[in-house]
């Protein structure tokens, strides 16, 4: 069982950032790099585009793929840092593969996916890409 | 001066939690790089509908969410203030994936395995 003071010290723990009201985000990114699992990676041209309108967030790939996804982190760069930027991860929960995907954004246009299937071969599927856009 | 210390010690254990995982990963592969060796811990503390996750470069623990119960596969996502956004899924067979998106633009995936704790 926890201890009450523990219990009242993880109360305190920062919460998952939400996006900003009436923040509106769309970005264009291009995929252009996939390693999957240890193999060698390879080129890739994919595009997805990442929106919030208000109602969520979106990473749309194709009309035949979903794309609902939860904001999970918000990092803004720790003091001294020598690159600083923000960290913005997304999180996509596919309840019919049982897979579950992650994408990472940072302020600069830097993106980073990660696919996780353990289940099945690929277990694990990382992308690189690039983002053009804006932030409102 | 152990006393303003102890607090912290009492954060950074898992052992608070009534269950929970044990996850060691020995493998290491930077994506777009190359895979090796690696001795990786990572704790899975659940009480109820907390989850934490603690990760051995953190000092304490990372708020997680456990996204799904049902299934060979229990997938856990940490998040929070930590430098780096991070996915740790677990097999029914209890193998084990971790991955971290460091915000350089980088990705490290460690292949391991977990365990129950009680």
């Amino acid at each position: 069982m926890l201890k009450p003071a523990l219990i009242a010290a993880l109360a305190t723990l920062p919460l998952a950032a939400l996006p900003a009201i009436g923040q509106q985000v769309s970005l264009t990114c291009t995929l252009s790099i996939i390693c999957v699992e240890i193999s060698p990676c390879s080129d890739l041209e994919q595009e997805i585009v990442i929106t919030n309108a208000g109602a969520g967030w979106r990473v749309d790939w194709n009309a035949d793929l979903p794309s609902d996804y939860t904001e999970i982190a918000n990092i803004p760069a720790p003091d001294g840092s020598l690159a600083p930027t923000t960290l913005r991860t997304l999180l996509h929960v596919n309840a019919d593969t049982q897979a579950v995907q992650f994408i990472s954004v940072e302020e600069g246009g830097n993106l980073v996916l990660t696919l996780h299937q353990p289940q099945i071969r690929p277990q694990a599927v990382t992308g690189f890409g690039t983002c053009e856009g804006m932030t409102e | 001066m152990r006393l303003a210390a102890l607090p912290l010690i009492l954060l950074a254990t898992p052992l608070m939690a009534e269950t929970g995982y044990s996850c060691t990963f020995t493998v290491e592969c930077a994506a777009a790089g190359e895979c090796g060796p690696a001795d990786r811990v990572a704790e899975i503390g659940i009480s109820g509908e907390d989850t934490w996750i603690f990760l051995s470069e953190t000092a304490g623990q990372l708020p997680g969410s456990r996204l799904s119960g049902h299934g060979p596969a229990l997938p856990f996502a940490a998040f929070g203030t930590g430098p780096a956004s991070a996915l740790l899924t677990i097999n029914s067979d209890r193998t084990a994936l971790l991955s971290q998106h460091p915000g350089d633009g980088g990705a490290v995936t460690y292949f391991g395995t977990c365990e129950a704790t009680q």
